[in-house]
């Protein structure tokens, strides 16, 4: 009966395309004045990437929507400082990376669940695999998000940020605020820590 | 390389990647032709690696988006960081308590002046009297007294009566009842009820009611807000409540057992001398006065009137009972928002005359079977009655306006045909709306435009209609609010009924605009029925 989210949803079609002709620079000087519209452009262009990487780090949706607010409620309260020294996406990806390692931490203070969430329960693909097929990936990528829990969370992320996001060691050094050289050590630390743990699981 | 010496997982996934030698390629392909644990450690190493691709391609699933919008925004607004700020003042500082306090210390000193009688008022000489020493007290009225006053009686509302039935613990019967009559009646402590072949339902309270199945007998005990106790000699009565206060007790006696209420929905049973009791939702005790046993949802227990009960056996209600129960248990309690004695004004009946087993409809929601007299709501209903091949016609449409009683009649095909009040006359039966709507005299329009354009003028820019949107406002969801009217005007201009078809805002917000507009008076003019819908 309540629909008014929906009626009022910005969605992904936004009623006004003034501001989403903003470029990123107009954007964050209009969210640093408290410009409603621009506040509202942020979000609707920025929500879907957060999610994502949220969603993709951490390998479920359990508490998703508290964590995508986390990093807006972080974002629109931080951007006062931003400086610019970095695209808006990626320094959007730091606040993430700062929100989900302080999942895993929280998580890892936790007695650990009994029954691990399958994290693409409800991922809709396009051309449905056999039965026999999709249960194989699920199985997968249950073994990869099984290895990334085992590991440190600061290799994690790292591990995280280059093999599934692709980013490069520049950007890495950016969002967790480290020196290249120190990324390229985890990062091969990291890959050690995580093909052994995938070799190893099921024996 | 021997099988004690595995290759490591980071050389496996340099060879595959191609990154290796070929003369490292030949050599670790021949360790892992011969080693099964590191051909298996190969094997899920590059199922890792299509895995990662996966996920890299993975979309995150659909959140509510403007929900986490909305918190965010208000986590982030200046308005709640002001609403923070002040909260951390001290509240003697806060300009809105001082305004609230000396409006409120006004406005008491202003009632008590106007309350207190002319000849007790006192005097100048009221500083002195404060001096004085304390007059002798009124005698303190009895703790028992206060609580018997406090009591508030309920009084039932029947909602629906089929069949052979009787409030008055007479044999029902069997030559006709007047259910018109009956639904009119109230249902007080004290009260006999009994039934034959039929069903009756009774309403009380906000929402809650219970039902008496075919060949019951069940007499009201207590009947207030503090206790409610119905005592079952024979049948079955089905009990559907909503919230209760904390100190108000529902049983329901059967025999020798007492049925108490810890939950919201149950019917319990008596007959030959077995009280079968089933829970559809929460959770009921059963007691003999020497043991107590729960029946939670989805439970029953059958235990013989002389049997220990302790010894009786808990058993899962099967699937379809359960599914039956609950469907039995939803069906002619209305869903009203007013309590029941308010329920008496603001409904009205239909007496339904039916072929026997033909299910019939109103507003789309199957409600009975066959001749019944039900309570409906005022405002615009849709009757429909089964034709016999299991499909529904189109029915017909009732105007029904407070405390009116309409008939209606349904013949064997399924047309319904609406009946004068007091006479067997046929009305403007058995047509559609858009029927009725196409042959209707363009009197009957003119009328509608008039009366939508004056509500147009009452309500447009309603300072209190945008107070009611004030919830929505702080989460800006006011945009693309609105809620559907439907609202009959008598020709003094006063409303005959208001009902709200359609809304899309949260309940509390829409009793808000709902109250707003069920004030709205307009100038004499036609009655006319109108859709109205009030958009932000």
């Amino acid at each position: 009966m309540y629909e008014v989210a929906r009626k009022t949803g910005s969605g992904e079609t936004p009623s006004q395309p003034a501001t989403q002709e903003l470029d990123e620079a107009e954007l964050v000087r209009g969210c640093q004045t408290g410009d409603r519209p621009s506040q509202d452009e942020f979000y609707r262009r920025f929500r879907r990437q957060v999610a994502a990487n949220l969603y993709r780090v951490l390998g479920q949706r359990v508490d998703l929507d508290d964590l995508v607010q986390d990093v807006f409620i972080i974002a629109f309260r931080g951007l006062s400082r931003f400086r610019g020294d970095a695209r808006l996406s990626t320094w959007l990806y730091r606040i993430c990376v700062n929100v989900a390692l302080g999942r895993i931490r929280s998580k890892a203070r936790r007695p650990p669940p009994v029954l691990m969430v399958n994290p693409v329960a409800d991922e809709v693909e396009s051309s449905p695999p056999s039965p026999e097929q999709a249960l194989r990936q699920k199985q997968d990528r249950e073994r990869v998000y099984r290895a990334l829990e085992a590991m440190q969370p600061k290799k994690r992320i790292v591990l995280y940020l280059h093999e599934i996001e692709g980013l490069d060691l520049k950007d890495i050094a950016y969002i967790v605020e480290a020196h290249p050289v120190t990324v390229r050590t985890r990062l091969f630390y990291a890959r050690r820590d995580f093909y052994r743990l995938i070799a190893e699981d099921g024996e | 390389m021997t099988a004690a010496r595995h290759v490591a997982p980071e050389r496996l996934i340099e060879v595959d990647a191609g990154r290796a030698s070929p003369r490292e390629t030949a050599r670790v392909d021949r360790h892992v032709a011969a080693c099964a644990r590191c051909a298996a450690a190969r094997e899920r190493l590059a199922r890792a690696r299509d895995a990662m691709t996966d996920i890299a391609a993975q979309q995150p699933p659909e959140l509510g988006w403007d929900h986490i919008g909305a918190r965010v925004y208000w986590s982030t607004s200046s308005a709640r960081h002001r609403a923070l700020r002040e909260a951390e003042r001290p509240w003697w500082r806060r300009p809105a308590v001082l305004v609230v306090a000396s409006v409120g210390l006004a406005a008491a000193t202003t009632a008590a002046l106007a309350l207190w009688p002319a000849d007790q008022r006192p005097g100048v000489s009221d500083a002195a009297d404060r001096a004085a020493p304390p007059r002798p007290q009124a005698p303190k009225v009895v703790a028992g007294s206060a609580t018997d006053r406090a009591r508030s009686i309920l009084r039932g509302v029947v909602t629906f009566a089929s069949g052979q039935v009787a409030l008055d613990g007479t044999e029902p019967r069997t030559d006709g009842v007047e259910l018109g009559a009956v639904l009119s009646s109230e249902v007080e402590m004290g009260a006999r009820l009994r039934t034959g072949e039929g069903r009756l339902v009774i309403q009380f309270g906000q929402a809650s009611g219970f039902a008496l199945g075919p060949h019951s007998s069940v007499t009201v005990g207590s009947f207030d807000d503090r206790a409610v106790e119905l005592v079952v000699y024979e049948g079955a009565v089905e009990v559907e409540l909503s919230h209760r206060r904390a100190d108000q007790t529902f049983v329901v006696v059967a025999g020798h057992h007492r049925v108490s209420v810890v939950g919201t929905a149950f019917q319990v049973a008596h007959r030959a001398g077995q009280v079968d009791v089933e829970c559809a939702r929460g959770r009921v005790m059963v007691s003999d006065g020497a043991s107590e046993v729960p029946v939670s949802a989805g439970e029953q227990l059958k235990v013989l009137e002389e049997a220990v009960l302790a010894r009786a056996l808990r058993q899962t209600v099967d699937p379809r009972r359960l599914a039956a129960l609950e469907r039995s248990l939803a069906r002619p309690l209305l869903p009203a928002w007013t309590a029941s004695p308010a329920l008496l004004d603001t409904s009205s009946t239909v007496e339904l005359a039916a072929p026997a087993g033909r299910a019939v409809r109103v507003d789309g929601v199957e409600v009975g079977v066959g001749t019944f007299a039900l309570r409906v709501m005022s405002g615009r209903h849709h009757l429909q009655v089964s034709n016999g091949a299991g499909g529904f016609g189109h029915g017909a449409w009732i105007d029904a306006e407070p405390r009116a009683r309409h008939r209606a009649r349904a013949g064997l095909d399924g047309v319904v045909r609406l009946l004068r009040s007091g006479t067997d006359g046929i009305a403007a039966g058995g047509r559609s709306l858009e029927a009725m709507r196409a042959g209707e005299p363009a009197a009957a329009a003119r009328a509608r435009r008039l009366r939508r354009r004056q509500l147009t003028a009452a309500l447009g820019g309603s300072a209190r209609a945008r107070q009611c949107m004030v919830p929505l406002e702080k989460r800006d969801l006011v945009s693309g609010s609105n809620v559907l009217f439907d609202i009959g005007f008598n020709a003094d201009g006063s409303q005959g009924h208001l009902n709200v078809i359609r809304s899309n805002v949260p309940p509390d917000v829409e009793r808000c605009l709902r109250a707003v507009v069920d004030e709205v008076q307009l100038p004499d003019g036609p009655a006319a029925t109108v859709r109205f819908e009030l958009a932000f």
